[in-house]
């Protein structure tokens, strides 16, 4: 009864998620891009944060995705809420929110000559097939290594952390 | 019921690279053009973690590839830069705006020669 599961090709299946996390990375990133209102702006940067947190998913990156789902859904963007909520109040109530653009010719053909090379040069690399296996110790891997190579590392982030967290609260207190 | 469906990760992993690779590009150059063209300064903000979420894509990726857990230790060092970055930039957007009501980066033109 089950061998009709064993016969299906499901190899669509990667496809369709990759579409999805894809559409909704470069969807939210182009409605960041468009939009006039900074709020809306912020839910168009949400949307693609969880889509990148779950192309991680796709990868085998499962303690990332989460960690980019708590520490950038969760923290940054509610900061980034709270900016605007602080700063978004000018002359008139209605242009509080608005934003202006500058310099749009230079700054697109820039752009465009940049995107034309990487998109090039990530064509010409060819489809090259994903040979790993996903162990199943991933996340052991990732602590072991977080506490025996590169703990140094590990405890500068720490301190740099406790740096930031007494000078941003100092600075927005004056 | 065991071993009738194969396991998540070997159906999904088996996505060419390439496409990992373009779609960081696209999204790393939306960031890029948000940064030169947008003048208020939390867009700015937005649009530089999009970029930073660019390349993090594009290590996880490799890590994938290349079964080597290193990629994903650099992406977790990002990730926590990043956070501080963005505090201390909001904290400074904030004393901004209290000195010029205003967080257009265009009107910062003080020093300029």
């Amino acid at each position: 009864m089950e061998d009709w599961m064993n016969q299906l090709d499901w190899a669509w299946l990667q496809w369709l998620a990759l579409g999805i996390f894809g559409f909704g990375a470069v969807g939210g990133a182009l409605y960041l891009f468009f939009t006039k209102n900074i709020l809306y702006g912020a839910y168009g940067l949400l949307t693609s944060l969880i889509s990148v947190g779950g192309l991680f998913l796709m990868n085998g990156a499962e303690f990332l995705a989460v960690s980019q789902i708590m520490v950038y859904v969760g923290g940054i963007l509610i900061l980034i809420m709270f900016g605007i909520m602080l700063s978004a109040k000018g002359e008139k109530k209605e242009d509080a929110l608005k934003v202006v653009n500058v310099n749009s010719l230079v700054s697109l053909l820039f752009a465009a000559v940049m995107a034309g090379g990487l998109i090039f040069y990530s064509v010409k690399m060819g489809g090259s097939r994903s040979l790993a296996e996903p162990s199943a110790e991933q996340v052991q891997d990732l602590g072991m290594s977080l506490m025996t190579t590169q703990v140094l590392v590990l405890e500068l982030v720490g301190v740099l952390l406790l740096i930031v967290l007494i000078g941003a609260s100092y600075i927005a207190k004056k | 019921m065991e071993n009738q469906l194969p396991a998540m990760p070997d159906v999904i992993a088996q996505v060419p690279l390439n496409n990992y690779v373009l779609l960081a590009s696209i999204l790393f150059i939306i960031g890029i053009a948000g940064v030169l063209i947008r003048r208020n300064a939390i867009i700015m903000l937005m649009s530089i973690e999009l970029m930073l979420n660019a390349v993090n894509l594009l290590l996880v990726a490799f890590s994938s590839y290349r079964s080597d857990p290193n990629g994903q230790i650099f992406v977790f060092f990002i990730m926590a830069v990043a956070a501080a970055e963005v505090a201390v930039g909001l904290a400074i957007i904030v004393m901004i705006y209290r000195n010029i009501r205003s967080i257009d980066i265009s009107l910062l033109d003080k020093l300029r020669g």
